[in-house]
């Protein structure tokens, strides 16, 4: 199934959330489109987090719409984004360290064998193993190969690449990437956004939260600022270092909020 | 491996993770062999074949408990109250055989007061958020209390024959007691290694979170951990009854921490997350050798407890040594206020 490029596959529509008196986002529309990267900036607490997870449906809006393929959707848990094939990639916790790849590569949705012996729930460890090392292969992500490696035993960039392989194996329509790159070093880092680019270059939508602005002007097609919970501003071109600083500190800016 | 070459700093770490779990089981089984060997020089009563039976008879209603105690480890639980459901269930069976009810309604009864057990830890785990460290040693005071209740105290002489048949003799010349608990062994085994319900017990005791990410219901799996552990502790209970053709109040008084032991010298961490059964089966059999020997060489009892502790101890300091800490914090989790996550 390839999607063309550039066609808005996630949108939501005057989305707000508050948290108490904290406005956490406030009257959002946002667009996600297929085969590109959007990047979400903004400074600590603008509401990038905020918007990703209720897209993700880990957080459930106050107001607001959200519509996948130009459905409208509620999205409960983030069981309900999965089945609509939208992943979400966090900075942690998302992978079981005691296990080893393809384990954690289909925690949560495993294949069963055929007939009666998956009936009562035995894994079909031989097919899971070998999708497992498909993905990697496609993917040419480094991390060790051999079955019974925990990933708590890898580094941090070899978990972040499980995390991310999992990602685009299960995203047909979004994947999301809050921070990915937080707990990194430069090499891996590098390695983990050429991922998302090929990712995205598989059709999928990417929406990737990050501080590191170079990252986000070497990847990002579509740059969405966050201020305060509103969206300043939306950027294709002429994405400059000054002029992504400038909207996403607020001076020098014109700013109804303030 | 195949694949690509690991990068050099890694290499070493990553072999030990790989062959942690088996070299574990391997050092148990040439400790067993080590002590058979000395033991067969030792005493001439040790290689028989009805010292072994002798040994497995021995472990055999620990075993049952410490099969079912593997997963409740693995999945970042603990259940101190399976030695207190022995003995409840295993005095319900007696009231119950008491009154001249038909065996099988005895069985139930007592299958029923376990899952009973297994039932209230999980509401007051799952529900009321308490550590299952402090829930199940509340439980194991109120079941333990309860079996007291029973028959004021005294134990119950077991008048169906049909019942005691259960767990005297043998079958193909095995302890009948030992053939259930091989049984137990195998169907718990054959869960953790080759099924989804096991793979979602390892996931939800190595990271909480990621397996509630993963879409992995951490409610569902603590449920099933103590219903499990409820009936199979029900289960040894009706065994042991069996067995000695009397129900005992203090029947399996103190075994909990016996049990618990086998399970971690056998590899099970009690961070959540890793284990093995085969490791737990080692374990169980590994200490009952041990009393096996001491008991021949004519060591009175206090020096199992006391070999027993320092094996425990041993095995435990050779995981932090070896850095196979890894994981959630498994039975730690939310013991100190504020550190669970809603």
């Amino acid at each position: 199934m390839s999607v063309e490029k550039g066609r808005v596959v996630i949108e939501g529509m005057g989305l707000s959330k508050s948290y108490g008196p904290i406005i956490a986002l406030d009257d959002v529309d946002i667009q996600i489109r297929a085969g590109e990267i959007t990047a979400l900036v903004g400074d600590n607490g603008a509401g990038k987090s905020t918007l990703i997870k209720i897209l993700a449906g880990a957080v459930i809006p106050d107001a607001g719409e959200v519509r996948v393929n130009g459905e409208r959707v509620v999205l409960r848990t983030p069981a309900d984004a999965r089945d609509l094939g939208i992943e979400t990639i966090f900075q942690d916790l998302a992978l079981a360290p005691d296990r080893d790849v393809v384990t954690n590569l289909f925690l949560g949705r495993e294949i069963l064998r055929k007939g009666l012996a998956g009936k009562i729930g035995m894994l079909d460890r031989g097919a899971m193993e070998a999708r497992a090392l498909t993905q990697i292969d496609a993917l040419g992500v480094n991390i060790p190969r051999s079955t019974g490696v925990s990933i708590g035993e890898m580094s941090g960039g070899q978990q972040q690449s499980v995390a991310v392989a999992r990602g685009a194996f299960w995203a047909k329509t979004g994947m999301f990437m809050d921070e990915p790159t937080a707990a990194l070093g430069v090499r891996e880092s590098s390695r983990v956004l050429q991922l998302a680019r090929q990712i995205a270059g598989s059709g999928v939508a990417v929406v990737l939260i990050s501080h590191i602005l170079p990252h986000v002007m070497e990847l990002a097609d579509r740059v969405v600022v966050l201020r305060h919970g509103q969206k300043v501003a939306e950027l294709t071109e002429d994405i400059s270092m000054d002029r992504l600083v400038t909207l996403i500190v607020g001076v020098d800016a014109h700013d109804p909020s303030e | 491996m195949i694949g690509q070459k690991p990068p050099a700093g890694g290499a070493r770490r990553r072999i030990r993770a790989n062959v942690g779990g088996s070299r574990r089981s391997l050092g148990l089984a040439l400790a067993i062999v080590a002590i058979s060997i000395v033991m067969t020089m030792v005493s001439p009563y040790f290689f028989q074949t009805g010292n072994f039976l002798n040994v497995a008879r021995a472990v055999a209603i620990t075993g049952i408990v410490a099969a079912v105690s593997t997963p409740m480890l693995i999945s970042g639980n603990v259940d101190l109250s399976v030695a207190a459901t022995l003995g409840l269930s295993g005095m319900t069976a007696g009231a119950l055989l008491v009154q001249e009810l038909p065996v099988p309604v005895a069985i139930l009864g007592a299958l029923v007061v376990g899952l009973l057990m297994g039932l209230v830890n999980a509401v007051i785990v799952v529900k009321f958020r308490v550590n299952s460290l402090i829930a199940t040693i509340g439980t194991a005071f109120i079941a333990r209390g309860v079996a007291f209740l029973v028959n004021g105290g005294r134990s119950i002489f077991i008048p169906a024959e049909s019942y005691v048949n259960l767990g005297q003799g043998s079958a193909l010349g095995i302890p009948k007691p030992v053939f259930y608990t091989v049984v137990v062994f195998v169907l718990i085994g054959f869960v953790m290694r080759y099924t989804k319900v096991g793979a979602h017990i390892y996931a939800v005791g190595s990271s909480p979170e990621a397996a509630r990410r993963a879409g992995i219901s951490v409610a569902k799996i603590t449920w099933g951990v103590f219903l499990a552990s409820g009936f199979f502790s029900a289960l040894a209970g009706v065994v042991l009854t069996s067995q000695a053709g009397s129900a005992f109040p203090y029947g399996g008084q103190g075994r909990e921490l016996e049990i618990i032991a086998a399970v971690i010298v056998g590899g099970t961490a009690l961070t959540g997350g890793r284990g093995s059964i085969t490791g737990t089966i080692l374990g169980v059999v590994l200490l009952g050798i041990i009393a096996n020997s001491l008991n021949l060489v004519g060591l009175p009892v206090p020096y199992q407890d006391i070999s027993r502790g320092l094996l425990l101890v041993a095995a435990v300091a050779t995981d932090q040594l070896s850095g196979r800490t890894l994981g959630g914090r498994g039975v730690f989790r939310g013991l100190r206020a504020g550190t669970e996550e809603a």
